[in-house]
C-alpha cells in the first residue's frame, strides 16, 4: 500500500480537485484507492456526494476508539472508497499533540490489506496535524500556482520537514491552474522546470471543467473525460505511479 | 472493498421499469440506457484459473474495454483495469494487482479464449437526495456462445444488486422488497460456468498431472492398456496446441507423456505384452520424442532467459541480444520440424496402430507371462526393484565419482518416479504422497547438476554455430562465455546439495516406508 499526500500551506492552490481527480484517475486505472478528506471544510466529500460526517468525529479516531472500517463510504466509483470530513476535523491539531508522532500512520495500517493506495486531502495549514500526515504518507504532492508567491512557500514547506526531522519523504510539485495565455505562467514555468527538483512536468490547466466540478458534483474524468483538465489529470496520475513504484 | 452481490431470477418480460417502480420509496432511481457487452473469457489449457476458483473476462461495450478477474465462487469482480489481452501470456497485465493474481497461477501459459457471453446490460442506480448512489442494480440478459461463434444459446434474465460499502440500509431496505416480487437466486452459479455448460465445454478437462485410477484386482494387461491410453490421450490433446505454438507447455506435456510411455514399455510391460510389441513400440516412441528435443531445448532457452541474462554483470547483458534472436530464429525452425512431425504419415501410423493394439489389436495377440498378475503384486515388485536400484547406485557415489554415475543415478530415479506415479492409486495416497515428494526433491538436485553440464556445453555450441554464421559479434561470444560459466559455477553447489539431499532420502523413516508398501511378505 502506497500512501501520498496532497498538499499545500496555502489555499486555493486547487488542493481538493487534485486529490479527487487523482484519486479517480487511480482508482480507474485499478488500484483500490481510498481518499480521506481531513479537512473539515469537507469539499472532497461534497465532490463525491457525500456527507461531511463521522461517527464519533475526530476524538473518536485518534483514540483509535472507532474502527476506521465501519467510517468508510463507498463512492459511486469503482475501486475508490472515501473517508468522509467531518467538522470536528478542525480540532485535530490538538487530539493529535497529546499522541505519538506516528499515530495517524499507525492508524491506517489495518486498511493495508484492503487497499493499494490511500490519499490524504490535506487542510490548508503548517501543524501537528500536518506532521502526522507528512509522517505517515511516502509521497508529498504539493500544487502550486505558477506564482513567485505560491513557489516561495515550498521552501518553507522543504524547512518545516528539515526542522521536523522527516525522511524517506519524496516531494513532488506541479503547477496548477496553469493559464497558457499569461506570459508570467509561461515564464515561471519554464524556469522552474529547469531548476525545480522533484518537479513534475505535466501541468494542470486553469479551464472550466475544474469549475465545473463544484456543479456535476463528480471528478472531471467522470463527466468532461475528453476534455484538456481530464487528461491531464491522468498524465499526472501516470507520473506520479512511476514514481510511486 | 468487495461487495456482496445478491442476484434475482427474473422473465423475460420483466422490465426495468418494473423494478423502478418497486424501488420508488427507497431513492431516486436512475436507469441508464440499455448498453450490450461482450464478455470473453478466459484460461489456460489447463484451466489453472478455474482450479484456483476464479475467471478471467475482457468485458467489451463500445470501445471501452476492461480487463476483469471474477471469483467463481462468490460471483463477484475482484479486480478490473481498463485493457484487453495482446499476447495472452502474464506480461499483458503490466504491473498491478491483476498481474499479482494472474501471474503466479499461469506461470508460462498462455490464455486462450474459453466463451463468449453477450449481455444487455441496463444499468441503474438508486441515490439519495444528494445524488450520491446508494447502490446499484444491473439487469441483464446473457447468452453463451463459443469464441468466435455466432450461434448464441440463452443463459436468462437476472437482476444483479451491488451494495454499497457505508450504506447497507438502503440495500438492506431494497433486498426486502425485491424478495417480495423475485425469486432470490441463493446458489447462483457463475454466469461463465453456466454459459460453459451451454457449449458443452468441461472446466478442468485437462490437467497435467496423470489421472489414472487402477484397482488392485486388475490384471496387469488391463493395467498396463490402461496406463498407456491415458498417455496416449496426453499426447493427442497436446498436438494442436504444439503444432500451433500456443505455448511452450504443449510440448513440454507431449514429451512428458511420450516420455512416460516409454518409461512404461520398459518398467512396467517386461513379462505383461508380448516382447515384439513392445520392441516396436520402443523403437517408434523413442523417434518421436527425438523429433522434438530440438524444440524444446530452445524453448527452454527462451524460457529461462531473463534468468540467462540476469546472471552476467548489468554491463554485458545487451551484448546477448543477438543470442536470444538466433535462439528465437532458431526456435522456428524446430517448431517447424516438429510441426511436419505432427502432420507427418508415419507419426499418424505409429498412433493409430498403438491405440488399435491397445484397445482390441492384443486379443490376437500372445501375453506375457506376467499378463494375468493381480496388478498389485506387479506394482510392488517392480517399484521395490527400482528403488533398491536407486539405492544401490546412490550409496555408491562419493565425492570422487565421475559425472556418469551421478547421469546414470538421475535416470534409474525418473524410472522410480514414473513408476510411483503410475501405481499410485493402488496405495494410500498419504504414504505414497510422501515418498513421491521425497524422491522429487532429491531428483531436483540430480536434474541441477545434469542441466548445468549440458547447458554450458551448449551454449559453447550454439556460440560456435553462430560464429559460423556469422551471427555473433566477438561482445556477444564473450558476453555468452560468461553466461556459460556461471552455469558451470552452479554444479559444484549442485554436487554439495547432493549429499545432504541423498542423506535425507536415504533415512530410516523413507526406507520404511518403501518396505512397508512395497516389499512383499512372501
Amino acid at each position: 500500500m502506497k500512501v501520498i499526500s496532497i498538499y499545500n500551506m496555502k489555499g486555493g492552490v486547487g488542493k481538493t480537485a487534485t486529490a479527487v481527480n487523482l484519486s479517480y484517475q487511480a482508482a480507474q486505472s485499478g488500484l483500490r484507492t481510498l481518499i480521506w478528506d481531513l479537512d473539515p471544510q469537507g469539499a472532497t466529500s461534497f465532490y463525491f456526494r457525500v456527507k461531511p460526517k463521522v461517527k464519533g468525529g475526530g476524538k473518536k479516531i485518534v483514540k483509535g476508539k472507532s474502527d476506521l472500517d465501519d467510517l468508510i463510504k463507498g463512492t459511486d466509483y469503482t475501486n475508490l472508497d472515501l473517508l468522509p470530513a467531518d467538522f470536528s476535523y478542525r480540532d485535530l491539531d490538538l487530539r493529535f499533540a497529546d499522541e505519538k508522532d506516528s499515530r495517524l500512520k499507525k492508524l491506517i495500517t489495518p486498511l493495508k490489506k484492503e487497499y493499494d493506495l490511500i490519499v490524504f486531502d490535506c487542510p490548508p495549514s503548517i501543524s501537528e496535524l500536518s506532521q502526522q500526515i507528512f509522517r505517515a504518507s511516502d509521497m508529498l504532492i504539493v500544487p502550486m500556482l505558477p506564482t513567485t508567491l505560491s513557489i516561495r512557500t515550498l521552501d518553507q514547506i522543504r524547512l518545516f520537514l528539515k526542522e521536523e526531522k522527516i525522511k524517506g519523504l519524496k516531494l513532488r510539485t506541479f503547477f496548477s491552474m496553469v493559464d497558457r495565455r499569461k506570459k508570467m505562467h509561461k515564464d515561471i514555468i519554464e524556469e522552474f522546470a529547469a531548476k525545480g527538483k522533484g518537479h513534475i512536468e505535466a501541468n494542470i490547466p486553469y479551464a472550466s471543467a475544474v469549475e465545473k466540478m463544484g456543479i456535476e458534483r463528480a471528478p472531471v474524468g467522470d463527466f468532461a473525460p475528453r476534455t484538456a483538465p481530464a487528461l491531464s489529470y491522468r498524465e499526472l496520475w501516470r507520473e506520479i505511479n512511476k514514481e510511486l513504484d | 472493498m468487495s461487495r456482496e452481490t445478491v442476484s434475482y431470477q427474473l422473465a423475460d418480460t420483466d422490465t426495468a421499469l418494473d423494478i423502478a417502480k418497486l424501488l420508488a420509496g427507497v431513492g431516486k432511481v436512475e436507469t441508464a440506457s440499455e448498453r450490450s457487452f461482450k464478455l470473453s473469457y478466459y484460461d489456460t489449457f489447463d484451466w489453472r484459473l478455474f482450479d484456483a476458483g476464479k475467471a478471467l473476462c475482457v468485458s467489451q461495450h463500445e470501445d471501452q474495454s476492461d480487463i476483469q478477474v471474477e471469483s467463481l465462487n462468490a460471483d463477484e469482480i475482484l479486480a478490473s483495469m481498463p485493457g484487453r489481452l495482446k499476447t495472452g501470456f502474464a506480461d499483458d497485465f503490466g504491473s498491478g494487482r491483476i498481474r499479482d493474481m494472474v501471474e503466479e497461477l499461469i506461470d508460462v501459459r498462455r490464455l486462450m479464449a474459453r466463451l463468449d457471453l453477450h449481455a444487455l446490460r441496463t444499468a441503474m442506480a438508486v441515490r439519495d437526495k444528494e445524488g450520491k448512489a446508494l447502490f446499484r442494480l444491473n439487469l441483464e440478459s446473457i447468452e453463451a456462445a463459443k469464441p468466435g461463434s455466432r450461434a448464441r444459446k440463452a443463459l436468462g434474465v437476472r437482476l444483479v444488486l451491488e451494495p454499497i460499502r457505508g450504506y447497507a440500509k438502503a440495500a438492506e431496505k431494497a433486498m426486502a422488497l425485491l424478495d417480495d416480487s423475485y425469486q432470490r437466486k441463493t446458489e447462483d452459479r457463475a454466469p461463465f460456468l453456466k454459459g460453459l455448460d451451454l457449449i458443452k465445454v468441461t472446466p478442468g478437462d485437462y490437467s497435467s498431472k496423470l489421472k489414472l485410477h487402477l484397482e488392485p484386482h486388475m490384471t496387469a494387461q488391463q493395467a498396463s492398456h490402461l496406463v498407456h491410453l491415458t498417455l496416449l490421450d496426453t499426447i493427442e490433446r497436446n498436438e494442436e496446441g504444439t503444432a500451433a505454438n500456443i505455448d511452450a507447455e504443449f510440448l513440454h506435456d507431449f514429451r512428458v507423456a511420450i516420455r512416460r510411455t516409454r518409461s512404461a514399455l520398459s518398467q512396467l510391460d517386461k513379462g505383461v505384452l508380448p516382447p515384439k510389441v513392445i520392441a516396436k513400440a520402443k523403437d517408434d516412441f523413442k523417434w518421436i520424442g527425438q523429433q522434438t528435443n530440438d524444440m524444446r531445448d530452445l524453448d527452454v532457452y527462451l524460457l529461462d532467459f531473463p534468468k540467462i541474462q540476469g546472471s552476467i554483470s548489468e554491463s554485458y547483458r545487451d551484448y546477448l541480444t543477438p543470442f536470444k534472436d538466433y535462439l528465437v530464429s532458431k526456435q522456428g525452425k524446430a517448431h517447424a520440424q516438429v510441426q511436419r512431425l505432427i502432420g507427418s504419415a508415419r507419426y499418424r501410423k505409429i498412433l493409430n496402430d498403438w491405440r488399435h493394439y491397445l484397445t482390441e489389436g492384443h486379443q490376437k495377440s500372445s501375453r506375457g507371462e506376467d499378463a494375468e498378475l493381480p496388478v498389485k503384486e506387479l506394482a510392488d515388485s517392480r517399484i521395490w526393484k527400482a528403488y533398491r536400484k536407486v539405492m544401490k547406485e546412490g550409496g555408491a557415489i562419493d565425492e570422487d565419482s565421475p559425472a556418469e554415475m551421478l547421469h546414470d543415478l538421475r535416470i534409474t530415479c525418473k524410472k522410480l518416479r514414473y513408476l510411483l506415479e503410475f501405481f499410485q492409486s493402488l496405495y494410500p495416497a498419504g504414504e505414497i504422497g510422501k515418498l513421491i515428494k521425497a524422491l522429487k526433491s532429491f531428483q531436483n538436485v540430480l536434474g541441477e547438476f545434469q542441466d548445468t553440464e549440458v547447458q554450458s556445453n551448449a551454449i559453447l555450441q550454439l556460440g560456435r554455430d553462430m560464429a559460423e554464421a556469422k551471427k555473433a559479434p566477438v561482445e556477444t561470444q564473450m558476453a555468452m562465455g560468461m553466461v556459460a560459466d556461471s552455469i558451470l559455477q552452479k554444479q559444484g553447489g549442485a554436487r554439495r546439495a547432493f549429499h545432504v539431499r541423498f542423506d535425507a532420502f536415504s533415512t530410516d523413516e523413507v526406507k520404511d516406508s518403501f518396505k512397508k508398501l512395497f516389499k512383499s511378505r512372501g
